[in-house]
């Protein structure tokens, strides 16, 4: 196992070949601003909540909204989350990054509520082998693809494998903090991973796009 | 150490190589297999693809209103509902103290009275038990025979009372009391005045004895 430093994913990031900008991420202060929010949230401070909602109400809307597909529910949603955080504050530990935190607050509420209404949409494969190089010779296929073509295929993927893509490619986490966030083994998150880049060139290759 | 990972275990890590939150060995590594493998180098177009295509489409999110103050209210509410929770949990402790159910009022009966009882018998079973004496000597009980409340002289020495009690076969039961009494026991029964009255003739004229008497 590879040791892993942690590279604080809401800071520009100078090695990212990728070059994405995130804008949620850019707003806020930083991850020691945060985390003395997060403090002055434990005592009751108002002020602090107001910052952090602030700073986060973006991102972790759009996270939302795109995991449940409804606005209004999404908003329900959001303000669970928040509550959450406001009540959850005091047990913070800090072994996490605050947004790592919060986004694994967001995710879980939002599963639970899509348990209740799409059951047989929220259990997705776990585990299974990842051995097939077939499926990587095709991307020779669709990386031509244009950027609309993959923005379609990604609007037509399964829900948790675009929170996977979109934790990575969006919210910048690495894939340890993906794990803590959707509470699960960081063998699962490269497996979901793995999926949702198959189902992707899937969906890309067989041109179902409208 | 040179780590070796295989092509399926390094495309693994493509995606978090393409959002830079890799550990800079992992980054080496991926770099390093990069330069040699097609199908990865396809991938991580693809993948840069999908970012851009990731960030146009959180984007398209629709700007909904969301309102602070309505939260903070929500906050609010589970907090005062949390403190009055609290409260009614403290009240409802205190009437079910003041006002218990009936099973718990006969338990508590059955105790009292089991612990009544048992404080009873143990007093009883107190009072019942003989007396001891403790004396200089030790604790032992009495023999039942005559006694004699005697005076030593103030300059008599332990060894001198030694003598006279061994002489009489007598022990101090008793004493001594503030005006320096003791209570002598003979081992001879109260009955036999005559025999008593000797011991006591013979005492009174030891000098080392102030004052002797037979107890009645």
């Amino acid at each position: 196992m590879l040791e892993r430093k942690h590279t604080p994913a809401i800071e520009a990031n100078p090695r990212s070949p990728c070059g994405l900008s995130v804008e949620g991420a850019q707003v806020n202060a930083g991850v020691d601003s945060e985390l003395e929010w997060i403090w002055k949230i434990a005592q009751g401070d108002r002020s602090a909540f107001e910052q952090l909602y602030h700073a986060y109400q973006k991102r972790l809307f759009g996270y939302l909204y795109r995991l449940v597909g409804k606005s209004d529910v999404a908003e329900e949603l959001m303000n669970d989350v928040m509550v959450g955080v406001w009540k959850g504050a005091g047990r913070f530990k800090g072994n996490s990054k605050v947004s790592t935190w919060i986004f694994g607050i967001a995710h879980f509420r939002a599963i639970s509520s899509l348990r209740r209404t799409h059951p047989d949409e929220v259990e997705i494969e776990d585990a299974g082998p990842i051995a097939d190089t077939h499926e990587l010779q095709e991307n020779a296929l669709i990386r031509e693809s244009t950027r609309e073509e993959v923005r379609r295929a990604l609007a037509k993927l399964n829900r948790q494998h675009r929170a996977v893509i979109e934790l990575t490619f969006y919210q910048e986490f690495s894939y340890p903090e993906i794990a803590t966030i959707l509470g699960c083994p960081v063998n699962t998150v490269k497996t979901r991973m793995f999926y949702a880049r198959k189902e992707l060139r899937d969906l890309l290759a067989q041109g179902t796009l409208p | 150490m040179k780590i070796e990972l295989s092509h399926e275990d390094l495309s693994q890590f493509l995606p978090w190589y393409a959002n830079g939150t890799l550990s800079l060995e992992e980054y080496a590594l991926v770099e390093e297999h990069l330069k040699t493998c097609g199908a990865c180098q396809d991938a991580l177009q693809l993948l840069r693809n999908v970012g851009v295509a990731m960030t146009e489409l959180a984007e398209e999110a629709p700007m909904v209103k969301l309102s602070f103050d309505k939260i903070w209210a929500a906050a609010e509410n589970s907090e005062t509902s949390k403190r009055a929770a609290r409260r009614r949990s403290f009240a409802d402790w205190l009437d079910a103290i003041w006002n218990p159910p009936p099973q718990i009022t006969r338990l508590v009966f059955v105790i009292q009275l089991a612990l009544i009882l048992g404080l009873g018998i143990y007093s009883y079973t107190l009072r019942r038990e003989t007396p001891t004496y403790t004396t200089l000597s030790g604790t032992e009980e009495s023999t039942g025979g005559a006694r004699l409340t005697i005076n030593f002289a103030t300059n008599t020495t332990v060894e001198q009372m030694s003598q006279i009690l061994s002489s009489i076969g007598g022990r101090i039961v008793s004493g001594p009391s503030p005006l320096g009494m003791y209570v002598i026991e003979l081992p001879v029964k109260p009955e036999k005045g005559t025999e008593i009255q000797s011991v006591v003739d013979k005492l009174r004229t030891n000098g080392a004895i102030r004052f002797v008497e037979r107890q009645p």
